[in-house]
């Protein structure tokens, strides 16, 4: 069977929608059918272990539930926050790995023209994700160019002397990522960046049935949980 | 800087910017969001360390939508990855509006107008916590019923009033150090090599 290929602006609106009913129906066991159906989906598209690793956020989440009993109260009191925060988000997190995991930056920013986003959004959202891994090649550049002079930055420096530290990572990285930012600019604007021409894509996003089937049952399972709880 | 439109070159620094602010707010939660009571305050510490980049950024673009842009940018992509709850897009998105009617105010020059617009721009994430208070009842219903009223008790410790002004009043403080770290570090790094 073919992995399913869900339209980016089908799943953004699912992240949206999904809202509604957590919102209505907040607290009564209904909100897993919109668990399981974000689930379905996940596995439709054959992302198997982000499957996986959902349902151990959600077992974790159940588990320590029924442990808790047994704990000493400060422990509970300590892990508070990550209960709360996993527990509070969990369904919105169901729809927020699918956008996630079955979306490439490439179709997402064809949806978003197609949404008539304007050209500042969506260049500026293209650049931000191909400057994370650059982020992360300077620091490194940056670590061992600083321990040419002397300078490590490990745990105890950041214990130590936290400003200074701070100030010999965070203003070389500054400096550098402005340098690669003037660079990207002159290469992207000598390839016709930012032109009067509308762009044109390799690839096709369509919202095909597909998109308006899975559209179509989520609001068939919220007017039916709607009627149900009336 | 003659015209106040937006150019290609803008768009990159904003998305430039975004990739900064993002990566370390990523690289602040995954090392301090383990540790109990300071969650709540990984916003007024970010705020310490982004018054640098916020500071750089509007002296760098200084053009009208820029803030906007970029901190919409930031609510958008934080609020999917970590599940879109309704309470993160309304508190993200408000604070980057106001943030950018204060500092198009102040024409992007004056330093008092920008350290309250980085007040506002501090609170972009806060729909996180905010969502904490306000879906509090319904959650503590959920847990009672999963597993008793004890522990949905324990759970709630932190989550009371008191705790939510002392959140909001760190932050804003935080802010405005970060504000003027800011303002130092550019005075001490960037104006003397001539990049601002």
């Amino acid at each position: 069977m073919k992995a399913l290929k869900l339209d980016p602006r089908t799943k953004l609106l699912l992240c949206l929608l999904v809202n509604v009913p957590i919102a209505l129906f907040q607290g009564s066991s209904w909100i897993l059918l919109f668990v399981g159906y974000a689930l379905l989906l996940l596995l439709l598209s054959k992302e198997y272990k982000v499957a996986l690793i959902y349902l151990g956020m959600y077992a974790f989440f159940e588990a320590f539930g029924l442990i808790s009993s047994f704990l000493p109260k400060i422990i509970v009191t300590i892990l508070s926050h990550l209960i709360i925060g996993v527990g509070l988000f969990l369904p919105f997190i169901a729809y927020g790995f699918l956008l996630i995991r079955t979306t490439e930056i490439n179709d997402l920013a064809i949806a978003l023209d197609k949404m008539k986003m304007p050209n500042s959004v969506i260049i500026s959202f293209l650049v931000l994700f191909r400057f994370i891994p650059t982020i992360k090649e300077e620091k490194q550049a940056i670590a061992n160019a600083m321990k040419l002079r002397g300078i490590s930055f490990g745990f105890k420096s950041l214990a130590t002397q936290p400003m200074k530290t701070f100030e010999y990572m965070y203003i070389p990285m500054l400096f550098s990522l402005l340098k690669s930012g003037e660079e990207l600019t002159v290469a992207s604007l000598t390839r016709g960046l930012g032109g009067e021409q509308k762009r044109t894509y390799l690839r096709t996003v369509k919202m095909g049935a597909v998109d308006y089937g899975v559209l179509f049952i989520f609001l068939i399972m919220m007017v039916f949980v709607f009627f149900v709880q009336l | 800087m003659n015209n106040n439109k937006l150019e290609v070159k803008d768009f990159i620094s904003i998305g430039l910017f975004s990739a900064i602010y993002l990566v370390l707010y990523l690289a602040l939660i995954i090392t301090l969001g383990m540790v109990p009571v300071i969650y709540f305050f990984i916003a007024a510490i970010s705020n310490l360390i982004m018054g640098t980049i916020y500071t750089l950024f509007i002296s760098k673009v200084g053009k009208k939508y820029s803030v906007a842009i970029m901190g919409s940018l930031i609510v958008l992509i934080v609020s999917f990855m970590t599940g879109v709850v309704w309470t993160k897009l309304v508190f993200g998105l408000g604070a980057v509006a106001l943030a950018e009617f204060f500092v198009s105010r102040g024409e992007y020059k004056s330093f008092k107008l920008n350290t309250i617009s980085f007040v506002c721009f501090g609170f972009l994430l806060f729909g996180t916590y905010a969502s904490f208070w306000i879906l509090k009842d319904e959650f503590m219903q959920m847990l009672i019923e999963h597993s008793g009223t004890e522990y949905a008790d324990i759970i709630a410790t932190f989550i009371n009033p008191t705790m939510l002004i002392v959140i909001i009043v760190v932050t804003i403080i935080g802010a405005i150090a970060g504000s003027f770290i800011g303002k130092g570090l550019l005075k001490k790094h960037f104006e003397r090599a001539g990049i601002v």
